[in-house]
């Protein structure tokens, strides 16, 4: 705001940095005496180095969206990271007991900044062969399975550059391992909480052998005393491997503070007959970039993507799905839905590939839009390449639109006050996620979250429309 | 050339039809400052549009290529002409326009359709609109429609007020393009409250190789007026239909009866031609007459040498087992070699004509082999006249007893020692009117009716005996004194062709040796000339064949003597048969339709459409893309719509290498309605980059985009479309449809639709499948009755019915045929 009083007066105009592209990196801090310093502190084997470097020379030479279609839509403009150095030692440790584990939960791992808050797992989980804990752990206690993991076999997608970053210079990270055959009857929860002027770099790597079962819930959450006004980045990876007949409830519920810049890639391979379902929350941050890849390797694979933003202020939710179909018979279906408030920006991209071996496919791709507010903007781009026409279904559908009023009459006319009618039918909008989550206390608090946003934008509506 | 037999020569010194046009006006090739300039001098511009043309041209320079969509990197923007101007000045009338230019329109049958319905033609040769008429009573209803060039000149204030609105040079690469360099191209002024009744159309074709096409179309449609436009594009000549004949190639148009690959008659349904420049090939079997030229990309039915012949000390002989269990195949000529088998079909059709007497049969040839029918120049005495040497006494009495019998008269005989000759005479109206009908007369010009190809062998066989007895002539071969060979000379070229197929369904193949004219001087002084003559020659006892008949495919097998190449520049034809298999013979030997030749260059199309339609008017464009394959389809077609009005764009693309076009509709005032109804067909080799564009930026407007494609053979059909509601836009209603169908797991098919929407109270729905044509529908139709193929063609029509209701009836009938022939070109 000061910054536009200056520029009216022509004699007192501050020499402003120039301006950035849509596309140019908010940050600088990322260089090669970074990535050496890192692994240096951490006191890590060399190939491990090794990889880092590798990652950084792709992250050097990759635009920051890779594929052209996608370009026109990228804004990274309003993040500014300047001033969030990133961590470079950060604790490690890993779940040995049970202690400190609520109810209902098979594990938990809270990280907090750079710190670990609590690593606990359930006596069952630990004698199934289940771990839990941080990558660093990982490295310095079992160098055959880090390698095997970390370096050669990763998923990170070699076109994203963000991913790269995260390869290069993480600091932070955590492995779920669940071996073969072994069932996890409760979830796993994983909380990460972010938000100081910091630059949050992670890893995190799920890996069922074939036949396990287990759900994940990755709770983004943001930090205790942690004043506004400064900016801080999460840049995490998530790779999944799903071996056969694996299966796995995968929920992630993204409430991080209004300053947070947050970029996500995450990449699951799965296997023959392997299960995944994804259940994605996206409402907090400033910015939020995020990439899902899905790859259906083996044959009759199945994954499920749902996927909710819900958008307020001047939020920026930038989503990204690629489902890549290479095995026969495998299904997938993704939905994405937004709804958006005050001058939110949603951008839902989605890619289904279907490659020319993938005979059989079964594979929907849905982008819905619910915009409430006249200054809210909603793009979708939902996109298909086929190479492979024996196929069950290829098929995309999308729509935007304001509250539907036959649903909104039809309320009122049950004697429901318009403004609970309008909470109930956006709320219903978002449910199938929801209702996807594996744990029941964090769906309750996904509830309340979502329910909280909605009375806050409404309240911002009022006042705006009084003003 | 008359002749009823339907053999389809492919000879190059026909070609040059439209060669020899005179460009009176072409600037060099490629883009500089200059030509720019001099395009501008050439058409006498005002300073204006220089200075646009020149806007555009710098921005043009700095604009770089676009990297998204197909493929643009073999467009050589350096080899292109930009422009060339055929002919001085605009032509108001048909009759004016030169003979030249209006032989190539009549051959694309624009004519015919004028005199049909449409309202107005436009035609563009090369770069200019050389031909424009408009119905009088649109004229009296104040409906302009004339060349672009032409509207600037002689409605400056309009044509000014409206230009490069829309569509801004700065908009994309080739947009600037065609802004810097554009010409010829429609202009369309529609009054206030006109409504124009029949549809306008216009026709455009690339002719030169490597001319850009840069036409410019500006459609204005004042308030509450209404207009149809249709533009077709055909570089590939889709004409009427034509009796049967013997023709060489260029003169074969769709509907004309040839000879296909199986020797069984079939319909052309399309002339294709294209420019070519490299080796022409000449494969010259061991019948040296039927020596045929082709590209070296043609395919030609053979048999590998390897794959059905053994050596057997003295030449290649047939290798039984091979031969019968090996297949031939469509083989590049460019890959033939010396000693590979042609095809050479047996005609299959075979009725009798009772009304044909043995008797007359017989006669006919010795007609053919000694006669002449005529009317006495002197006395006009219809007369039919054998001549034979004095001592076939044999011959003359057979010959004389069947004409006395034939004419109901007895015929005369009369005898000249000195020349040696006896002659057989009679005269008769009815025998020389049958000698005419069936046979024609002169020597260089004789031919068979029909009839007479049609009749059964054994009936065949007595025209031959006779014919023989006239003209053939037996002596011991000379490196195998056992052997027979039996000689038959005529100067008649087609009289030749016939002959060897008449033999070769008697089983026999006929070789066919060409004995060039020449010119000898007798003992008593007198010089004889010899015209060019076709000397058929069989042996008659033979030991070892080198040309064999295969009865399971009913056709001989000829091996390949020599292949010549020479350098050719010029055009090359090619036929589409309307039922499989897309083949046909060149010179008696099995050629397959070529559907996707190689191009040496590209051409490119880089056209702007500009739409205007003013508050409640109503206009709809149609496009009926068919280009050559070798032309790059780069379209900027825009509108504005204002309040209340409509504008429909009607969009189909079947030819082409690459087309990118995106039709796009701003609307900018209130309760605006746009609709694009977009459908792609992509072949092999063919990418079709096509799809729509709609800006809503006023409120209560709507649009609706329907997508259809087909993929088959390695084609790639692309949607990309982008539906846009920019905030203020308020109750919008917009939906958005793509449907692919894919024909086989080569082809691709590709969604991309970006949807951007701005404003809380739009109702915006899109829906995406694609798919394969299901098994289930093609069994249920092929259990009523039709064939895979017709099932399939079935299927197809109606998933693209949606566009083809929105046509004009003839239209919709030409785009059905033109997607069919795609289909067919398929499996032939």
């Amino acid at each position: 705001m000061t910054e536009i009083a200056d520029a009216s007066s022509p004699a007192g105009r501050p020499a402003k940095a120039p301006r950035r592209a849509p596309a140019d990196l908010p940050f600088t801090f990322m260089d090669r005496a970074l990535v050496e310093g890192i692994s240096a502190e951490r006191g890590e084997p060399a190939w491990l180095l090794e990889d880092r470097l590798a990652a950084l020379a792709l992250f050097e030479a990759l635009p920051v969206e890779s594929s052209q279609l996608y370009t026109p839509y990228v804004d990274l403009r309003v993040a500014s990271l300047d001033g969030a150095a990133p961590y470079r030692v950060t604790a490690t440790a890993a779940a040995s007991t049970a202690e400190g584990l609520p109810d209902g939960v098979a594990g938990l791992l809270e990280l907090r900044e750079d710190e670990v808050a609590v690593a606990a797992l359930s006596d069952e989980a630990r004698a199934g062969g289940v771990r839990l804990l941080t990558l660093g752990e990982l490295v310095a206690t079992d160098d055959w399975l880090a390698r095997d993991l970390l370096a050669g076999g990763t998923l990170i997608p070699a076109d994203e550059k963000l991913a790269e970053l995260s390869r290069a210079a993480w600091s932070q990270g955590v492995l779920v391992h669940v071996p073969a055959g072994v069932r996890v009857a409760q979830p796993i929860v994983v909380r990460w909480a972010v938000g100081a002027p910091r630059s949050v770099i992670a890893r995190t790597l799920i890996v069922l052998e074939d036949g396990a079962e287990a759900s994940v819930v990755e709770e983004l959450v943001p930090s205790e005393g942690v004043e506004a006004g400064a900016q801080a980045l999460l840049c995490a990876t998530t790779e999944i491997r799903l071996g056969a007949h694996a299966r796995l409830a995968m929920a992630s519920l993204q409430e991080t503070g209004p300053d947070q810049v947050v970029f996500q890639q995450r990449r699951a391979e799965i296997g023959e007959a392997a299960d995944l379902r994804w259940a994605l929350a996206q409402l907090g941050g400033r910015i939020v970039r995020s990439r899902v890849d899905n790859v259906l390797a083996g044959d009759r694979g199945t994954v499920e993507q749902t996927e909710i933003v819900f958008g307020a202020d001047d939020q920026l939710h930038d989503l990204t799905s690629y489902t890549r179909h290479v095995g026969r018979d495998t299904t997938g279906h993704l939905m994405s839905k937004g709804v958006l408030m005050d001058r939110a920006r949603t951008y839902l991209k989605g890619l289904i590939q279907i490659e020319k071996t993938a005979v059989g496919t079964d594979s929907y791709l849905g982008e819905f839009g619910m915009n409430l507010s006249k200054a809210a903007r909603a793009v979708a781009i939902p996109s298909l390449e086929i190479d492979q026409p024996d196929c069950r279904r290829a098929a995309h559908a999308s729509s935007v639109g304001p509250i539907d009023e036959t649903q909104l009459f039809y309320l009122e006319s049950r004697g429901i006050p318009p403004d609970d009618a309008r909470k109930f039918i956006v709320l219903g909008f978002l449910e199938p996620v929801v209702a996807r989550v594996p744990l029941e206390e964090a769906q309750d608090r996904l509830r309340e979250a979502l329910e909280a946003k909605w009375s806050a934008g409404l309240a911002g509506t009022r006042t705006a429309s009084a003003a | 050339m008359t002749s009823t037999r339907d053999l389809v020569r492919d000879d190059r010194d026909q070609f040059a039809f439209h060669d020899d046009i005179v460009y009176l006006a072409e600037t060099k090739r490629g883009l500089t400052r200059d030509t720019v300039e001099e395009i501008s001098r050439f058409k006498d511009e005002p300073d204006w549009m220089l200075q646009f043309r020149l806007r555009a041209y710098e921005h043009f320079l700095k604009r770089k290529m676009p990297t998204w969509g197909g493929r643009l990197a073999d467009i050589d923007l350096d080899k292109i002409v930009y422009y060339r101007k055929p002919s001085e000045r605009e032509e108001k009338s048909w009759d004016d326009v030169p003979e030249k230019i209006k032989a190539t329109f009549e051959k694309l049958g624009i004519p015919e359709a004028e005199r049909k319905f449409l309202a107005g033609v436009g035609a563009q040769y090369d770069s200019e609109v050389v031909y424009h008429s408009v119905r009088e009573e649109l004229s009296k209803i104040g409906v302009v429609f004339m060349g672009t060039d032409q509207a600037m000149k002689e409605y400056p204030d309009i044509f000014r007020k409206y230009f490069g609105t829309v569509v801004p040079p700065e908009d994309n690469k080739f947009a600037a393009l065609n802004s810097a360099v554009w010409s010829g191209g429609s202009f369309v002024y529609v009054p206030k409250g006109v409504e124009v009744p029949l549809p306008l159309q216009a026709y455009f074709r690339i002719n030169g190789e490597n001319t850009g096409q840069f036409e410019r179309t500006l459609i204005v449609v004042d308030e509450g007026a209404k207009v149809h436009y249709i533009e077709g594009c055909l570089s590939e000549t889709e004409l009427v239909s034509l009796g049967d004949s013997m023709v060489p190639i260029v003169d074969v148009k769709p509907g004309t009866r040839v000879m296909n690959s199986d020797g069984v008659e079939a319909n052309v349904s399309a002339v294709r031609r294209r420019s070519y420049s490299g080796d022409m090939l000449k494969l010259v079997p061991v019948s040296i007459g039927n020596a045929f030229e082709v590209t070296p990309e043609h395919p030609i039915l053979a048999m590998r040498r390897h794959d059905a012949a053994v050596w057997n000390g003295h030449g290649w002989v047939m290798d039984e087992a091979a031969f019968h269990t090996s297949d031939p195949d469509w083989i590049p000529a460019g890959e033939l070699a010396v000693g590979d088998l042609l095809c050479f079909p047996v005609a299959a059709k075979q009725r009798d004509h009772p009304e044909l007497s043995d008797d007359l049969v017989r006669f006919l040839g010795y007609y053919l082999a000694e006669g002449s029918a005529f009317e006495n120049g002197v006395s006009g005495v219809p007369t039919v006249r054998l001549s034979f040497h004095i001592d076939e006494r044999d011959k003359v009495a057979d010959a004389r007893s069947l004409m006395s019998a034939l004419a109901g008269k007895a015929a005369g005989l009369y005898e000249i020692p000195a020349k040696h000759e006896a002659q057989v005479y009679v005269y008769s109206r009815e025998l020389m009117d049958l000698c005419m009908q069936y046979c024609g007369t002169g020597s260089s010009t004789k031919r068979l009716h029909g009839d007479l190809m049609e009749l059964p062998p054994v009936r065949q066989q007595l025209l031959v005996d006779t014919y023989l007895l006239g003209d053939g002539s037996r002596a011991p071969r000379r490196a195998n004194p056992d052997r027979t060979v039996v000689r038959a000379i005529t100067t008649s070229q087609t009289l030749a062709f016939q002959l060897q197929e008449i033999f070769a369904r008697l089983g026999r193949y006929v070789g066919i040796n060409i004995r060039a004219a020449f010119e000898e001087t007798m003992p008593d002084g007198r010089r004889i000339s010899h015209r060019d003559a076709y000397v058929l020659h069989f042996v008659e006892n033979p030991g070892n064949s080198y040309t064999w008949f295969d009865a399971g495919r009913n056709c001989f097998w000829v091996p390949v003597r020599r292949i010549e190449r020479r350098p050719y520049d010029g055009w090359v034809y090619n036929l589409e048969m309307a039922s499989a298999p897309n083949a046909y013979l060149a010179r008696g030997f099995a050629v397959h339709n070529c559907t996707a030749p190689i191009y040496a260059t590209d051409s490119l199309h880089a056209a702007v459409v500009e739409v205007v339609a003013l508050a409640g008017s109503k206009v709809r464009y149609t496009t009926i893309q068919n280009w050559s394959n070798d032309v790059y389809n780069l379209v900027t077609k825009r509108a504005h719509a204002y309040a209340h009005s409509t504008v429909e764009w009607v969009d189909a693309n079947t030819g082409s290498r690459l087309t990118m076009k995106y039709p796009a509709i701003y609307l900018r005032g209130e309760g605006a309605t746009a609709e694009v109804i977009s459908v792609a067909v992509a072949g092999k080799g063919q990418h079709q980059d096509t799809g729509a564009k709609a800006v809503h930026l006023a409120p209560n407007t709507t649009s609706r985009i329907v997508s259809k494609s087909v993929s088959k053979d390695g084609g790639r059909a692309t949607y990309r479309g982008q539906l846009k509601v920019a905030p203020g836009a308020t109750g919008v209603t917009a939906s958005v449809r793509c449907d692919a169908l894919m024909l086989d797991d080569q082809s691709r098919s590709d969604t991309y639709p970006y949807i951007d929407i701005g404003e809380d109270d739009t109702t915006m729905t899109h829906e995406a499948t694609v798919g394969k044509i299901s098994a289930d529908q093609v069994f249920y139709l092929m259990s009523r009755g039709l064939t895979e193929n017709e099932a399939q063609n079935l299927i197809i029509q109606g998933f693209l019915e949606v566009f083809t209701k929105e046509l004009p009836m003839e239209y919709a009938i030409e785009f059905n045929r033109l997607v069919k022939l795609e289909m067919e070109g398929s499996l032939g």
